[in-house]
């Protein structure tokens, strides 16, 4: 179904640019952020770092603090295959159960993205376009939405919902596998014709039961392994009983 | 007050929920300035020795705070070859070296370091870097 609303960011032909260049499409969901923030506490109790209410399982991004790394406290990274299975997901709040084993004794500073998207939902997009086009100068062209309270002419994106000078992450498909049986070896189809950026979770049974069973970030490291390329994301790894994947529309090369 | 929502095929404006939309005014998406974002190659001339840090990729992204980030890395000519890997602290299995992929409040960078040996040599591999630092800051 050809989408019905299509803005294309600065510089780029709406008609001819590829998928990833648009700013938005009705056809591409985003990733708006539900709530987001800062956090920092001693490691050394479990606790709740947020709750956000949402009533399901969302996306989410979490980034410490790599004092622990012998780097600076101003270093900040999304958290490591060490570390992120102590940072859970949940339906209503976002968890830390790691204790000094899992950073090391003191304090972990850090900041949270919480997306209004489901991490268990099956979504495909359209595809119109892979073709990238070379932008050109048009100083006549924006398109922006700011936020409540803040000034349309501000010079800081932070300030904007949507600003047609940004590239936006645009999704192209998203869904979850439960698995009984392991190892796990996934092969995730996209069809996109090139390397698209991803991201994986899984959903431990080592965090809690049924619906209090949360999620954590997964990355390369000894227990998972996940690879792209032109046509599907591979999968591999020994733990976990429910995967979700995130495939967005821009293109790693 | 007046919203600006686009909804997803299929979902009604006036009911829908947040992830149901492609844009709603409420909800700031995350976004990305066309020079923080971009894919830079690295090629080890040498093998680094054991105890040491070296810098792949710095992108100055010009804000004065920290942004989020991401970085992904793809490696080949050497004794990994592996198309891209979603990042978090890439971990070279099995072995005493990894990339590192971190932001302060001025800069975007990607590292490679050597704790201990045996590290396998890295000599000729060519490093493919994605970085994407957004405007976002997270409070």
């Amino acid at each position: 179904m050809e989408d019905a609303i299509r803005v294309s960011r600065r510089g780029f032909n709406v008609d001819t640019c590829a998928d990833d260049q648009l700013l938005f499409s009705s056809g591409f969901p985003t990733l708006s952020i539900a709530k987001s923030g800062s956090f920092s506490f001693d490691t050394n109790s479990d606790r709740v770092v947020v709750t956000h209410d949402l009533g399901y399982w969302p996306v989410f991004l979490v980034f410490v603090d790599n004092v622990y790394y012998g780097l600076t406290a101003k270093d900040y990274s999304l958290v490591s295959p060490g570390n992120s299975q102590f940072f859970g997901m949940g339906k209503y709040d976002l968890t830390w159960s790691g204790g000094t084993g899992g950073y090391g004794p003191g304090t972990i500073t850090g900041r949270y993205y919480i997306f209004n998207r489901p991490l268990e939902l099956n979504f495909e997009a359209e595809r119109y376009s892979s073709k990238e086009v070379d932008s050109v100068k048009d100083e006549n062209y924006e398109f922006c939405i700011s936020k409540e309270g803040k000034d349309v002419s501000s010079n800081d994106y932070r300030d904007f919902v949507v600003h047609s000078d940004t590239k936006n992450m645009l999704i192209h498909k998203t869904g979850f596998i439960n698995i009984d049986a392991l190892p796990v070896d996934l092969t995730i189809p996209h069809n996109l014709g090139y390397y698209p950026m991803y991201m994986f979770y899984g959903r431990s049974v080592e965090l809690g039961v049924g619906d209090d069973q949360r999620y954590q970030m997964l990355a390369t490291a000894s227990d998972s392994l996940s690879i792209a390329s032109t046509n599907s994301i591979t999968f591999t790894t020994n733990y976990f009983a429910t995967y979700s994947y995130i495939i967005f529309k821009d293109p790693l090369l | 007050m007046s919203k600006f929502i686009v909804t997803l095929p299929g979902y009604d404006v006036d009911d829908a929920e947040p992830y149901q939309c492609a844009v709603h005014s409420d909800y700031p998406i995350m976004k990305m300035e066309p020079k923080n974002y971009g894919q830079l190659d690295y090629t080890f001339p040498d093998n680094p020795a054991s105890g040491t840090t070296r810098n792949l990729l710095t992108i100055n992204h010009g804000y004065n705070y920290v942004p989020a980030s991401m970085g992904f890395i793809g490696l080949s000519g050497g004794p990994i070859a592996e198309p891209f890997f979603v990042q978090l602290r890439y971990l070279m299995t099995g072995f005493v070296q990894d990339f590192y992929c971190y932001a302060n409040d001025r800069e975007f960078k990607i590292d490679y370091s050597v704790y201990d040996v045996p590290a396998l040599d890295v000599t000729g591999m060519k490093v493919q870097m994605k970085y994407y630092i957004f405007c976002e800051e997270g409070n």
